[in-house]
């Protein structure tokens, strides 16, 4: 419902979209400004990775809380410098790695639609002056890091310090994902998306607790902060369920 | 006072939360499953509770454009004359990509000519709120109420400033934006009527209604508390209205409802003789009015191919309203218990 409005007949004097278009590209265009359009200081830069460990058995117990197929239901708050937005978003992660979401306004529209599969982000439902790379780079990437396996085979453990013990997996030659967990219990502390030695993400997870159905204890609170695009994201979990079978993607 | 999402205790808001969570938990879940049984049984039709029955009686008749008329200058009468109107809402996204629906609950509170506050409490509260024409959102962030930004604020300004208009039945001032046009959908549902006087005093009669096709949900009249709404897997998300748990003898009608409540077990057999002596089971003609509205503009249909709107028969109030969507996603908000002719302080909708 949110795309529309910008090619709706404005010469309605009545017409659904006709002052709805206006203010909505202009509250679009401040979007934009703020999330694209502002200059960016420089993001701190990620620690040297050292003390890389052999311990690969350890790495099956870094597999995520999730199971393999899921959805889940949450809060999403998006600060900008000035603004804060207010959405709830639901999330199909698939078993082979593909997920589609939906993040949806007050009255149930459809703000946006995201699909990932076979390593194509894909935005389907955006505000149409919403830059794509932001959303590709930006929002998708940081469901991506949230949300999709943590271990692969490209995944090593490092001893961060006395208190964290944290899991470094790889993602191609310039990316890579550090999650870090309590030495003690494995429950996950803070997570990084780093690219080219920058810390584009970083997350805090709190309030974990378990959920129906769920064998492991999981954040209900997730705190994200985008340096690169400067955002953050207060995402509450509502619900998670287990899929028994795939569902049918966005596509 | 000013009312905030972050505030609870709101005594005339009839909090669904509060209803449903604490005092009468078990009875709902009890009386959920009376309903079910209800609704399998009493009607004749497969159980609501695992698959979608047929609405075999209902006999939709289209309007003529002449009736339509009549139809839309009677609403815009009756509808008219409502100067505030209170009344529940379930908001439910169906998704064909995925496989929950997305439920939300509320309350919204009209006040003629141009003020909606649209109240979310559950899953979270939060709260849009259209006066004059101009739109402000809130929400409870950090257990703080707060005024935040939408990314689509101004398309719900629109949206709003329709609904105003629909509540207040003009719906001839909306005619160059959508094609109407309208049916009168009449069957005959189930009464049950209390055998017992002393019953048949507080509560006189339970009609059950099966929307399951159309929306996926069913009800329990019971006039004049208010109804009951029962969806596909059995949870309740309504009781009669919040002057129910007013009446003088509230306590005798909690136990009423224990007492139907207690009788699950034998309907679960799956007879309606299950259901006597303590109820006369008889036949009701129910009636109400399926107003469609398409966009005739073809960009708008891209996005929403139709919106439904369902009215009662008798008052004109809309009972639900069903958005479909391209994709084959559809928005369905059904509204429940209104009540007008209240006194709405004006807090309800200030903007900041």
């Amino acid at each position: 419902m949110t795309v529309y409005s910008h090619s709706i007949d404005m010469h309605r004097p009545h017409g659904i979209c006709h002052p709805a278009s206006i203010r909505l590209l202009s509250c679009c265009a401040l979007f934009l400004t703020l999330l694209a359009c502002s200059t960016l200081p420089p993001y701190r830069s990620a620690p040297a990775i050292t003390g890389l460990t052999q311990h690969n058995t350890e790495l099956e117990s870094f597999h995520t809380p999730f199971p393999p197929s899921y959805e889940i239901t949450q809060r999403v708050v998006v600060h900008t410098a000035t603004h804060a937005f207010d959405m709830t978003s639901v999330l199909a992660m698939r078993e082979d790695g593909s997920w589609s979401a939906v993040a949806l306004g007050s009255m149930g529209t459809a703000l946006f639609r995201f699909h990932f599969d076979k390593q194509r982000y894909e935005v389907i439902t955006a505000p149409a002056s919403t830059p794509r790379s932001l959303l590709e780079d930006g929002v998708m990437r940081d469901i991506q890091h949230l949300f999709s396996r943590r271990l692969t085979d490209a995944s090593e453990v490092v001893l961060h310090d006395e208190s964290l013990t944290c899991l470094v997996t790889r993602r191609g030659a310039a990316r890579l994902d550090e999650y870090c967990f309590q030495r003690d219990s494995r429950l996950p502390a803070r997570s990084s998306r780093i690219k080219d030695g920058r810390v584009i993400s970083e997350v805090t997870y709190h309030n974990i607790g378990v959920f129906p159905d769920l064998p492991t204890p999981v954040p209900r609170t997730i705190l994200l902060r985008n340096n690169k695009w400067k955002y953050s994201l207060d995402i509450t979990l509502l619900e998670i369920t287990a899929l028994t079978h795939q569902t049918s993607s966005d596509e | 006072m000013l009312r905030r999402p972050c505030d609870t205790g709101d005594d005339n808001s009839g909090l669904i939360v509060a209803v449903n969570r604490n005092t009468t938990t078990r009875m709902l879940r009890e009386t959920a499953l009376v309903a079910c049984i209800l609704l399998s049984t009493v009607s004749g039709q497969r159980s609501l509770c695992a698959t979608e029955p047929s609405n075999d009686n209902d006999t939709p008749s289209l309007l003529s454009a002449d009736k339509t008329s009549r139809f839309l200058h009677d609403v815009a009468d009756k509808l008219g004359s409502i100067r505030t109107l209170r009344a529940e809402f379930l908001q439910q996204r169906h998704m064909t990509a995925f496989v929950h629906t997305l439920t939300a609950r509320g309350v919204c509170h009209f006040r003629s000519p141009s003020n909606l506050r649209w109240e979310l409490l559950e899953p979270y509260p939060s709260a849009l709120v259209y006066s004059g024409g101009q739109v402000a959102k809130f929400a409870c962030i950090d257990g703080k109420s707060r005024r935040i930004d939408s990314p689509d604020e101004a398309l719900m300004g629109e949206v709003l400033r329709l609904i105003t208009l629909w509540m207040t039945g003009q719906f001839q001032s909306t005619e160059h934006i959508f094609d109407m046009t309208v049916h009168r959908h009449t069957r005959t549902v189930p009464r049950l009527v209390p055998s017992s006087s002393d019953v048949r005093r507080l509560i006189h009669s339970v009609d059950v209604i099966s929307d399951l096709p159309s929306s996926g949900t069913g009800r329990l009249l019971i006039p004049p508390y208010g109804s009951l709404l029962i969806h596909e897997d059995c949870t309740v998300t309504h009781f009669p209205h919040v002057s129910a748990r007013r009446h003088a003898d509230a306590k005798e009608l909690d136990k009423i409802l224990e007492t139907i409540s207690a009788q699950a077990p034998l309907w679960l057999k799956g007879t309606l003789t299950a259901a006597t002596p303590t109820f006369t089971v008889e036949a009701s003609a129910y009636s109400h009015y399926a107003l469609s509205l398409s966009p005739r503009d073809p960009a708008m249909r891209r996005f929403i191919t139709s919106i439904t709107l369902t009215m009662d028969a008798d008052s004109y109030h809309i009972r639900r309203v069903t958005i479909h969507e391209p994709r084959g996603d559809t928005i369905v908000i059904t509204f429940m218990n209104p009540t007008t002719g209240i006194a709405l302080n004006d807090s309800l909708f200030t903007l900041d």
